[in-house]
């Protein structure tokens, strides 16, 4: 939301074609600008959403609309790794398989799903009214033109690509070793984190899990378990998340209901929080889950076995030091 | 926007890591320093091993717990491990360390995490000994299988980081500064804490 509206509208006028330069003023495309930030649309999108309007006032397609060189001018955003993405308000290019496509109920949504190239995995969400070609699971595809967003996921604050009328859709041929492969991690709990416990989650229609929310939360919420915190290697400190209720169940043996009944008791939900607590501060865990930045969503933990080192290896290499 | 946790997932992206340290080594401790003028720098003990150190995690027995206050809690425990005892120290802000303090019985089997701070830390004449302790964030009373995989595995990280030298220039010429000529010995001391500790070792694999 950091444009200025008229500086932008005289850069496009600049760029447009002579032809057409005369048929559109900076004003216009200055309200333009405006109205879609009005809308709350930011950055390069509203600017991108002016651009389709002067095209479709014109009746004319971008190409015609910034001239011959289009393709130069305009050109295709940069193509990245999914793994700098780290800011938004980007426009950027990028190409991978789609690992997972989400159920949505949303009408102004056409698809959202994962990408990843190698390097890292991202979300996408492709706006309908964007148009753009549906993708396939397990598929490889060319994103060129899409904008980086921020949301939220779980908690923290995770980048996405959001794909609308400016972003074209390209099947592609490239080989993809995908980057979330699950790994095992053993490693020492440190500390358990607010939002572990007894949690809300917003209610969705599907089944993706509803994002956790504050009891300032206004909408359909249900209970759930969830474990958030700290596993530290010696090497690297994971943050890291279960979010499987059985998992959290079958670990500190207290079940959704249990805990519910524990809050009740209590009146406050983070009882439950604090009698997780002693379960795994100290304790060496053993999890398999696949890590997303410095995330790791973990799947299967279990309190670690005896380590592989030998004693007697480290004491020849204690003498010897 | 789920408020009560946005702010933490701005730290836990460069969360520290804990350093293992056998209670010998922080007793060898004798210089703390800041890497930058930044108000938020970590302030970092030099481990004669050759690394530094903000975090850490010590795991033994805990052998005596007191409140030392006056007006208010300060808790003071003791913790034990085959090399030595490392002290450690939760006030006001350490609440949630406090709290299991208060409580627990001696002996037991406990894995504390905090951050290393010094006692005469701020005299003006370095040749008076600092009293080097943990101010705990979160302490747990743990299985003995646990503490049998800490005591391992700070072994092993204990011999690395004797084995790669100095992190860098700056912890190297802080050695040099601090312990000089006895820097050797010193650290032959780690290592001895470190076979100490190894021989002491009755883990499940031991016949």
């Amino acid at each position: 939301m950091s444009i200025d509206a008229n500086e932008e509208a005289q850069d496009l006028v600049e760029r447009f074609d002579d032809e057409y330069a005369d048929e559109i003023t900076v004003e216009e495309v200055e309200e333009q600008i405006n109205s879609f930030i009005e809308y709350d649309v930011g950055g390069d999108e509203a600017i991108q959403g002016a651009v389709s309007k002067v095209c479709e006032k014109l009746d004319v397609n971008r190409n015609e609309l910034f001239g011959e060189d289009a393709e130069e001018s305009q050109g295709d955003a940069e193509k990245v790794d999914i793994a700098d993405i780290n800011s938004e308000d980007e426009w950027v290019t990028i190409e991978g398989e789609i690992t997972h496509l989400w159920d949505n109920n949303s009408d102004a949504v056409s698809q959202v799903g994962m990408i990843d190239d190698g390097t890292d995995s991202i979300k996408f969400l492709a706006w309908s009214k964007g148009d753009v070609p549906m993708v396939t699971e397990g598929d490889v595809f060319r994103f060129s033109n899409v904008v980086t967003r921020e949301e939220e996921y779980e908690g923290e604050t995770r980048m996405a690509v959001h794909l609308n009328s400016a972003t074209d859709v390209e099947m592609s041929d490239a080989e993809i070793s995908l980057s979330t492969e699950e790994k095992t991690i053993t490693g020492a709990f440190l500390d358990l984190q607010s939002g572990s416990g007894l949690i809300e989650r917003e209610q969705t229609d599907d089944d993706t899990l509803g994002r956790v929310v504050g009891s300032d939360f206004e909408g359909e919420t249900e209970h759930d378990l969830r474990i958030r915190g700290v596993l530290d290697t010696g090497e690297d400190a994971y943050q890291m998340y279960i979010t499987d209720q059985e998992v959290v169940e079958a670990i500190t043996g207290i079940t959704l209901e249990e805990a519910k009944q524990m809050a009740r008791d209590a009146l406050d939900r983070t009882v439950v929080k604090e009698e997780m607590e002693p379960m795994f501060i100290g304790k060496y865990w053993t999890a398999t889950g696949v890590v997303q930045d410095d995330a790791f969503f973990v799947n299967e933990i279990e309190e670690a076995d005896q380590p592989d080192v030998d004693v007697d290896d480290l004491l020849v290499r204690a003498r010897s030091l | 926007m789920s408020q009560s946790e946005s702010n933490s997932s701005q730290t836990n992206r460069s969360r520290e890591v804990a350093k293992r340290l056998f209670a010998e080594e922080i007793d060898l401790i004798k210089y703390l320093y800041e890497e930058s003028d930044d108000e938020y720098a970590p302030r970092y003990s030099l481990l004669p091993s050759g690394d530094r150190a903000n975090r850490v995690i010590v795991a033994g027995t805990v052998t005596e717990i007191d409140d030392v206050g006056d007006d208010s809690e300060y808790w003071r425990a003791k913790i034990s491990d085959s090399t030595g005892t490392t002290m450690v120290y939760a006030g006001d802000y350490q609440q949630e360390a406090a709290n299991v303090l208060r409580d627990l019985e001696t002996p037991a089997y406990v894995s504390v995490v905090g951050k290393l701070r010094a006692f005469g830390d701020d005299d003006e004449d370095e040749d008076d000994d600092i009293l080097v302790y943990v101010q705990p964030e979160r302490i747990a009373t743990i299985d003995k299988k646990h503490r049998d995989r800490w005591v391992l595995e700070t072994a092993e990280k204990t011999l690395d980081r004797l084995e790669d030298g100095p992190l860098n220039e700056d912890v190297a010429s802080y050695l040099d500064e601090q312990y000089g000529d006895t820097l050797d010995e010193v650290q032959d001391q780690v290592r001895e804490a470190v076979i100490r500790a190894l021989e002491n070792y009755e883990g499940a694999d031991d016949e």
